[in-house]
């Protein structure tokens, strides 16, 4: 495992950096100043430093331009309370890989020592955040706005050394839901760092790897990712001890299909269903057990509020709402595009419905939703 | 850009510009009237579009401005006749973007071609800050997008005003100085007193405090106020110069830092701002 230099002064920080970094599984060493992280690197080597600017006995950009006129290129993190344009642009000119403003998250520092660690293989790599999820949304779509270090999403990663488990998985599964295997913790690492995943799955016994550990590592890589512990069957309460130990839930092996059906609908169904272009809201099909069809309504009702929220911040005033292959249920059906027309109002939004005969047919029945403007395709919407 | 180089008269310049702010007789550009009486009725809850119909027919400027962003792709394409129907169509949102944007435009005009030049760079340099600083807004969250937008539109106002006080020098001096003024001591004046200009200007205007801090300092964040709009400007500012809208040489080492300092003061990473980035070339290009 790589191993990192903290220099700082504060005590405090450097327990937290170590508390943070060690979960990841990295090996830490500490210098309270620069003279003193100097002295370190005469006798180790380390692969990332992090550095903080205002230090007793050495500061950190003389401890970094001593360490620069060395020939030593150790990449190097600022982490400091100093946010002085003139003093980070020193330590540009000095090549720092990235900069840390004091207080941080743990979930900024642990990102930044990955990227820190991966230059190669992040090139162009995007982290997956709350504020690169919304900007889809919120950057209109040009022709030359594109896929620039977009990844690829893909719904399932399955880390498990054997490979039967992920084939087995893949025959129990519906084929609408994609799935990566990998059999080690590098090429998990890997993959995280490619693509993004709805949910990870991780044995919880791999060849020597500390599974909590790698799945702390991929959380910092897919954040938005449910991780989901593979566990043999067991007499004792594993779902309870996976839980305590970060992991959203855990799947037995072998698979027993209405678990793994329940899974499914878990994770999968309802977040298959929305798909946003523009200000587009297109619902998607139900295709699960019909007793979670109210958890479907409810949740595609919530997905919307939140999407309503963004085309407001985003200046639009209206959205199309493609409702065509939503179940065809003359209660709910009505209910969520009233539930809907509502949502949209509280940000100023006007609502379009675009749907076939059958839909406005079940529209008219509630007076809210049939004087909503309705269209039998999103081209025809788009032109009224 | 170096002081040693300036010619005398340039730091007599400026004492005498700042002088005059000082005492309050530097005479500012005024808001444009039409302006001023659409803000009230565009931030009023109960907004009355009829109201703001008759005032945007009375200036046939800010009305072309607003049919054409009706009509274009990104509200729809559709067909709409009139300001009313255009008005329906945008919003009071847009249209006080727009309002704002006239207002702002109209200080970057000028008949001299010299001015022009500058003003034109400057004031697409501009729109891709208030643009960016917008975006940046809206991801971010808890921070007021029209402000942002206002203040990157803003944050350079200074330039323009100076730019015209030097060419009205120059008309009175350059019989008896000719070559007063060489284009470096030029640049060199206007980034000194623009932002002291600018700040004068937020006060004739009345302009909200987020909008004159961040016309006030453009290359330090405010550590203590993480999520303020003017930090937000200073990061678009940043971002805007790395993607080449610049209004004169720039140190690439101090908008890296600013960069980075912003990502981690705002919470935003390298894909978030490649992303706000791309096509803005033509989102400024189509909004110039």
């Amino acid at each position: 495992m790589p191993r990192i230099l903290t220099v700082d002064d504060s005590a405090t920080i450097r327990t937290i950096i170590s508390k943070n970094l060690s979960e990841l599984g990295f090996e830490i060493e500490h210098a309270e100043d620069g003279a003193q992280a100097l002295g370190k690197l005469e006798e180790i080597t380390v692969d990332l430093i992090l550095l903080d600017v205002t230090m007793p006995v050495m500061d950190g950009p003389t401890m970094l331009e001593k360490l620069r006129a060395t020939g030593n290129k150790t990449p190097v993190i600022m982490l400091t309370s100093e946010s002085k344009r003139s003093i980070v642009s020193g330590a540009v000119k000095l090549g720092i890989e990235d900069y840390i403003l004091k207080p941080f998250k743990p979930e900024e520092l642990r990102g930044k020592v990955l990227k820190a660690l991966r230059m190669d293989a992040a090139a162009g790599g995007a982290t997956n955040s709350p504020a690169d999820a919304a900007i889809a949304a919120v950057v209109p779509p040009t022709a030359s706005g594109g896929a620039a270090g977009a990844r690829q999403f893909i719904d399932v990663l399955v880390v498990d050394d054997m490979e039967n488990v992920h084939k087995k998985l893949r025959t129990l599964v519906p084929e609408t839901v994609s799935i990566n295997g990998c059999v080690s913790a590098r090429e998990a690492l890997q993959m995280c760092q490619e693509r993004v995943y709805r949910v990870v799955l991780v044995d919880l016994v791999m060849p020597d790897v500390n599974s909590v550990a790698l799945m702390n590592q991929l959380r910092v890589l897919q954040p938005h990712a449910a991780m989901v512990a593979l566990a043999l069957r067991t007499a004792n309460d594993i779902a309870t001890e996976v839980k305590s130990q970060g992991f959203h839930d855990v799947l037995m092996k072998p698979f027993d299909v209405d678990a793994l059906d329940e899974w499914r609908c878990k994770y999968f169904e309802v977040k298959d269903v929305l798909s946003v272009d523009d200000n587009v809201l297109s619902c998607g099909e139900f295709s699960g057990r019909q007793d979670k069809l109210d958890g479907y309504f409810s949740r595609l009702k919530n997905m919307c509020r939140d999407l309503f929220e963004k085309l407001a911040s985003a200046c639009y005033e209206d959205s199309i709402v493609d409702i065509t292959r939503v179940p065809l249920h003359l209660e709910k059906l009505p209910r969520l595009v009233m539930d809907m027309d509502n949502e949209a109002k509280k940000f100023g939004i006007a609502l379009r419905v675009v749907g076939n005969a059958d839909v406005k047919k079940a529209l008219n029945a509630l007076v809210e939703t049939a004087s909503l403007p309705f269209f039998a395709t999103v081209g025809e919407a788009k032109a009224a | 850009m170096a002081a040693a180089a300036l010619p005398k008269i340039v730091p007599q310049l400026e004492r005498i510009i700042l002088a005059k702010i000082a005492s309050g007789k530097l005479v500012l550009p005024v808001m444009p009237v039409i302006a001023t009486k659409c803000m009230p009725i565009l931030r009023d809850p109960d907004y009355q579009q009829k109201k703001l119909v008759a005032l945007v027919e009375s200036e046939p400027l800010l009305a072309a401005m607003i049919l054409r962003s009706a009509l274009s792709a990104i509200h729809g394409g559709a067909v709409v006749s009139n300001v009313d129907q255009a008005c329906g169509r945008l919003g009071a949102q847009t249209l006080k973007a727009l309002v704002v944007e006239f207002m702002t435009r109209e200080l970057f005009r000028s008949t001299d071609v010299k001015i022009q030049a500058v003003s034109k760079k400057v004031w697409e340099h501009s729109l891709a800050v208030a643009h960016l600083a917008r975006d940046i807004a809206a991801l971010t969250g808890g921070i007021d997008g029209d402000v942002c937008y206002l203040s990157g539109l803003l944050h350079d106002v200074g330039k323009p005003v100076i730019a015209a006080m030097l060419l009205d020098c120059e008309r009175q001096l350059s019989r008896d100085m000719p070559g007063w003024m060489t284009p470096d001591a030029w640049t060199a004046t206007v980034e000194s007193l623009h932002r002291k200009v600018g700040v004068a200007i937020a006060a004739e205007w009345k302009l909200p405090e987020e909008v004159a801090a961040a016309i006030r300092d453009c290359s330090d964040y405010d550590g203590a106020n993480r999520k303020s709009a003017a930090n937000v400007v200073r990061f678009a500012n940043a971002i805007a110069k790395r993607e080449g809208f610049t209004t004169g040489p720039v140190d690439m080492a101090d908008v890296e830092a600013l960069i980075m300092v912003g990502r981690s003061m705002i919470g935003s990473d390298d894909a978030v701002i490649a992303r706000l980035a791309a096509g803005l070339a033509d989102r400024v290009a189509s909004a110039a």
